[in-house]
């Protein structure tokens, strides 16, 4: 069988393409033929063999004739493997073991490059790490923060209230609030957080929760609302970001996620930032989502300990998705709405039945109230 | 190879800095790396490929392989055919990058195919191909002075390569072997055994200003060694500038010339 190899022609000084095979007649020979047709044939005798190739895994045959040494390399590895087998046993076991040597080389190489590549990787590899532990990592980090520094944050929001807003003292729907705030308290955890339960006269449809225990919700929200049944749901949900302590988290988590990209890319502060506002921005998202989802389910938890109804949220939720561009801020990072409302419908039915506690509230009057009270901004 | 080749007449020019003029026949075509160019006649058309101008029939994916292949190696994405669209001859000169010397190899003298140190290529006849060759000695790619990574030209035309300092080519015979600084191959012809070498001495290794290896070559084949690698040439530049505290003296300042002089490692 004819094998392509090269040939270097020492008459020349230049190296042709040629055909070798392995001719075993006597004691055998090394057929060489060129692309003309010229042929030669060098006895096995005169033959000696080498290794060659510039990444070592060729073959060279030479020999002497009139005083010049003459050679082909046969450099393809697999034709190489192919002429082993025509060729006699002391060159076919040479190449053999060289084969094996290179073999372990490359595999030695290839391992020496992985690890290489490892090591190069590992910082985005823990960055990657940090990312996907991060729910846990968030924990740990919370539970070492005491309750006062969300007092403190609160209280901060608390002040910038006052100064910004104007805040209901009286009426009906400080009424409502005050003994929808009455179920509630029991059950919640007295010596970590301070509730307190504001409402602010705004228009647009509102209610937030800040660290600490601060409840705040709009009077636009009051009068959006049909029954006590949504104000209550509302409630429920955002006393459970407090009691989650989700604004804390997403502060910690933000500025976590700031500084491990900033030392990830090792550009100026400035580019840094804009690049990790990008980055908390859009993780940031996804994280709200979650805790959106959380603060649901927390909600009905707490409504079924309070023996409240639960359909309210979800009701209420119904309500603003039939109002058309009227998206409230507090929905704008929430999951699609359909479904929302198909998880809170699921959230509600494992807790199973409860019996439910009716509020003697007056609603119209809440509504009426807060109406009155936005007609006058 | 059923290739067409295009056969092409060319003069090289200058000494140190040097250019390649390249004589083409009407539809004649040289390939080059992008950027090479230092001047054409008017009639020779100017096209910019994705790859390296053999493969135009392999597909948008087998083309993008192919640059990706050419961003590995350092190189631009994209290579420029210059063909000769006029009537009767048209000239197209190419210039060499950083001192050094211009040599053309006709690949079909060495068996079709050679390979180089990357970024060497200058240019070539249309029809020779240029890849990516993987070097999977771990011992020759971290100390053999080229890296994992070199270029592979394969044809049967000219090919015009461009190296540091004066290039020397040199035919081993089979079983000569040579020593080389880890920074002077060139280019090899892949026939040839390619491999490193501790220099032999702790001594000699920490204060022989060699290195740790050579590289050592052994025939049969060509071989092609440069005496300034690019990175020498850029080391002692780099030292003698003010900004890296080379002193950046000037020859008429008298307390320069002293301490120069004196003190000066300028070797």
């Amino acid at each position: 069988m004819k094998h392509p190899a090269v040939l270097h022609d020492p008459v020349s000084g230049t190296t042709r393409r040629v055909t070798v095979s392995w001719n075993s007649v006597l004691h055998g020979s090394l057929h060489v033929e060129d692309s003309a047709g010229a042929s030669r044939n060098i006895a096995v005798t005169d033959l000696s063999l080498s290794r060659g190739g510039w990444r070592g895994d060729a073959i060279n045959f030479s020999w002497q004739d009139e005083g010049q040494t003459w050679a082909v390399t046969v450099d393809d590895p697999q034709v190489v493997t192919q002429f082993t087998k025509e060729l006699p046993s002391h060159f076919a076991g040479q190449i053999i073991t060289w084969q094996k040597q290179s073999k372990r080389g490359e595999r030695w190489s290839a391992t020496i490059l992985m690890i290489a590549g490892l090591v190069t990787l590992l910082p985005l590899l823990f960055v990657i790490m940090l990312f996907m532990m991060r729910d846990r990592i968030l924990d740990a980090v919370i539970a070492r923060m005491p309750t006062s520094v969300d007092a403190r944050i609160g209280e901060l929001v608390h002040q910038q209230l006052l100064l910004s807003s104007e805040l209901v003292k009286e009426g009906p729907a400080v009424e409502a609030i005050r003994a929808v705030s009455q179920r509630f308290l029991p059950h919640l955890p007295k010596q970590d957080f301070h509730f307190r339960f504001e409402v602010v006269n705004d228009k647009s449809v509102n209610a937030f929760a800040a660290p600490g225990g601060l409840v705040v919700v709009h009077t636009g929200l009051l009068a959006k609302a049909t029954s006590v049944d949504q104000l209550v749901g509302v409630l429920g949900h955002e006393i459970t970001h407090v009691t989650r302590r989700h604004s804390l988290r997403q502060m910690v988590y933000d500025l976590g996620l700031t500084t491990t990209l900033r030392w990830l890319l090792g550009v100026p502060d400035g580019v840094a930032d804009t690049i990790a506002g990008a980055a908390v921005n859009l993780s940031g998202l996804q994280f709200s989502r979650e805790q959106e989802t959380e603060a649901d389910r927390g909600g009905v938890e707490l409504l079924q300990k309070a023996r409240l109804p639960a359909t309210g949220l979800q009701s209420f939720f119904e309500i603003l998705a039939r109002e058309k561009g009227q998206v409230p801020t507090f929905l704008s990072t929430h999951p699609a709405d359909n479904e929302r409302s198909a998880t809170l419908q699921r959230l509600v039915a494992e807790r199973g039945q409860w019996t439910v506690e009716p509020l003697m509230i007056d609603w119209d009057a809440v509504r009426k109230d807060a109406e009155e009270r936005m007609k006058g901004k | 190879m059923a290739q067409q080749m295009h056969e092409i007449d060319y003069k090289v020019f200058g000494d140190d800095m040097q250019f390649v003029e390249i004589e083409l026949d009407p539809e004649e075509a040289v390939v080059a790396e992008a950027g090479g160019m230092m001047y054409m006649d008017d009639g020779v058309a100017m096209e910019t490929i994705f790859g390296d101008g053999r493969q135009q029939n392999t597909g948008f994916f087998g083309s993008l392989l192919g640059a990706g292949k050419r961003l590995l190696t350092g190189e631009s994405l994209f290579m420029t055919v210059f063909i000769n669209k006029g009537q009767g001859k048209r000239r197209i000169a190419f210039g060499a990058p950083y001192a050094g010397k211009i040599i053309a190899v006709h690949l079909g003298d060495i068996g079709g195919e050679l390979i180089a140190q990357k970024d060497s290529f200058l240019a070539a006849a249309k029809g020779v191909s240029l890849e990516i060759a993987f070097q999977k000695k771990i011992g020759v790619g971290f100390f053999g002075g080229e890296g994992f990574i070199m270029q592979r030209l394969q044809g049967d035309g000219l090919a015009f390569i461009h190296a540091g300092g004066t290039l020397m080519e040199r035919n081993l015979a089979p079983d000569e072997l040579i020593r080389v600084d880890t920074g002077c191959l060139a280019a090899l012809q892949p026939t040839v055994n390619y491999d490193i070498e501790f220099v032999g001495k702790i001594k000699s290794a920490l204060f022989g200003g060699e290195g740790l290896f050579f590289a050592t070559l052994r025939g049969p084949g060509k071989v092609w060694l440069q005496s300034l690698p690019l990175s020498r040439l850029a080391s002692r530049i780099y030292a003698a500038a003010p900004q890296a505290g080379g002193g950046g003296r000037e020859s008429g300042s008298l307390l320069g010339g002293l301490t120069g002089g004196l003190f000066g490692s300028d070797e």
